[in-house]
């Protein structure tokens, strides 16, 4: 599922693996990445179930979405990346620019007028 | 909402942590590189873009960019969320933009909006007609004492052009069209009678005139009661309209189909059970596939579904839809959800009949396109939902069309 892992274990030979470093992922998004991958990998759900839970999976504060985003880009994981990427967008459709300049710790807020 | 209630349990645990958690947390929010700001922004609505376009300087020029809107269009048009513009034809004028997806129910006005052009004199046309539309922008044609006026118009942007009249057709064309030619990025009018085969291409900014290797068709009978409007449908790559072609002493009824990368005609076969003198009838697209209703001296509807594209033996009877409320029903598209959503019309008032035999004496059909209401129903052919849009009985056209930030190929704004 995660490229990147995939990529790893195919470059280095077999019998010298003992620990594939990701070294930018913290051990609590690691987790829920992990636990992303179990559910997805088993063929337990339905697909209707699967779109439940991943639902589920992704209801969470907007910082453990952030985290989760750059883990899937980083681990390239692309179902999880589409996911986490459309929970962020539909949580801020409908925010004003003041809001996503505050989320986004954006510090060079324009002051462009808005069009139309 | 579950998701407030989560920020706030996050928020509570987030207080109690250490100071230097805190800052962690912080700090990883100013780490998101443009390419995953792009994800998100890609998986935003039109509608929010363009509102966040003033969020900083990085995002204006994320938003603007010609090939974002192109990515973002590309990505929704795979569960396009579709929407449609009604607009009365005459003065005065009103127009509305209703999202189909969101409306819980026809009479839902809380997922509809006012909506008008802002670019030309919109009050001063003495008739206007929504024609169709293609990758978010829709074509009007725009009656001032006769003439003829065409405007392409993206009703989510603000973006427009005015699109110059044909120098070879002076008369009447039966068949317009407008579509998207994919191998040349390039977007194409397309006027057909049965003299002359042209296009415009918004890219040359230029009327060519084209040698058809088909016959060419003829429109209506427009001297019969069951006369009616020709609509284009953009389809699989070319554009559909039901026309005419006579084959020396025989005239038969067909498809006929202009390809926008091939730059041909074709003819589709119609089904052959049905008198298409005496019936009203047209084309759409339903679940995927080209489609015809046809509707008898009953009040139902039948749809014919043609599973293979261009294949005379699979077209099909799939379903039948019952019209009790309005004088007629012709289906326009579906939502998401399968549920199918159409036209109704009545009869004409006799001021608009005179009125636009005067302002656009090329379309003097009373029941060309005017509709009156909206209705809906489930994919089992049961009606769910009507409303009678029109309360004033003047009648307005309308089109679906999808939501882009898109811009023509001209790229040139007029104000």
């Amino acid at each position: 599922m995660s490229k990147t892992v995939k990529d790893a274990i195919e470059t280095i030979p077999t019998d010298e693996i003992n620990s594939i470093s990701l070294s930018l992922v913290r051990s609590e998004i690691l987790t829920k990445v992990i636990e992303y991958c179990k559910k997805h990998n088993s063929a337990q759900m339905s697909d209707v179930d699967l779109m439940d839970w991943d639902v589920e999976f992704a209801n969470v504060h907007y910082t453990t979405l952030f985290d989760l985003v750059l883990s899937a880009n980083y681990m390239n994981i692309n179902c999880l990346l589409d996911l986490v990427c459309g929970k962020i967008a539909d949580m801020i459709k409908g925010k004003t620019p003041g809001e996503i300049a505050k989320l986004f710790d954006i510090k060079d807020v324009s002051t462009y007028e808005e069009d139309n | 909402m579950q998701c407030q209630e989560t920020t706030a349990v996050a928020e509570e645990e987030e207080k109690g942590g250490a100071l230097m958690e805190k800052k962690l947390k912080k700090k990883t929010l100013l780490f998101l590189p443009h390419e995953l700001i792009i994800q998100i922004l890609m998986r935003l609505p039109v509608k929010s873009l363009l509102r966040f376009k003033c969020v900083c300087k990085l995002w204006f020029s994320l938003i603007s960019n010609p090939h974002f809107a192109n990515s973002h269009f590309q990505l929704s048009s795979a569960t396009p969320t579709r929407r449609i513009l009604l607009m009365s034809s005459l003065l005065p004028r009103e127009s509305r933009s209703i999202d189909l997806e969101a409306a819980s129910s026809l009479d839902d006005y809380t997922a509809s909006v006012s909506l008008n052009p802002n670019f030309m004199p919109f009050q001063s046309y003495s008739h206007i007609e929504v024609k169709c539309s293609c990758r978010g922008f829709i074509l009007l044609h725009c009656y001032s004492q006769m003439m003829l006026n065409i405007y392409l118009w993206n009703p989510s942007t603000g973006f427009h052009k005015k699109i110059p009249l044909s120098p070879f057709v002076q008369h009447y064309h039966d068949f317009y069209g407008f579509g998207y030619d994919q191998s040349k990025d390039d977007y194409l009018l397309v006027s057909l009678s049965y003299h002359h085969l042209e296009i415009f291409s918004l890219r040359a900014n230029a009327w060519e005139e084209i040698v058809a290797t088909a016959r060419l068709p003829f429109g209506r009978d427009d001297s019969s009661a069951a006369a009616r409007p020709v609509v284009e449908l953009l389809f699989n790559g070319s554009i559909h309209w039901m026309a005419r072609c006579r084959d020396i002493y025989v005239i038969h009824t067909v498809i006929v189909a202009f390809h926008l990368t091939e730059r041909k005609l074709l003819e589709i076969p119609l089904p052959v059970d049905i008198n298409y003198n005496s019936s009203q009838c047209d084309l759409w697209v339903f679940k995927g596939f080209l489609s015809l209703w046809v509707s008898g001296y009953n009040t139902t509807v039948d749809i014919w579904v043609m599973k293979e594209y261009q294949v005379h033996s699979s077209w099909s009877k799939t379903l039948v839809l019952t019209n009790d409320f309005f004088h007629y029903i012709s289906p326009i598209c579906c939502t998401k959800r399968g549920d199918i959503i159409g036209k109704g019309g009545g009869t004409g008032t006799e001021r608009e009949f005179h009125l636009s035999l005067y302002t656009a004496p090329l379309e003097h059909n009373p029941y060309s396109h005017t509709a009156r209401g909206l209705v809906k129903y489930n994919d089992k052919g049961e009606l769910l939902d009507h409303n009678p849009y029109d309360h004033t009985a003047r009648g307005f056209h309308l089109t679906m069309y999808t939501e882009s930030l898109l811009s023509l190929p001209s790229d040139i704004e007029q104000a």
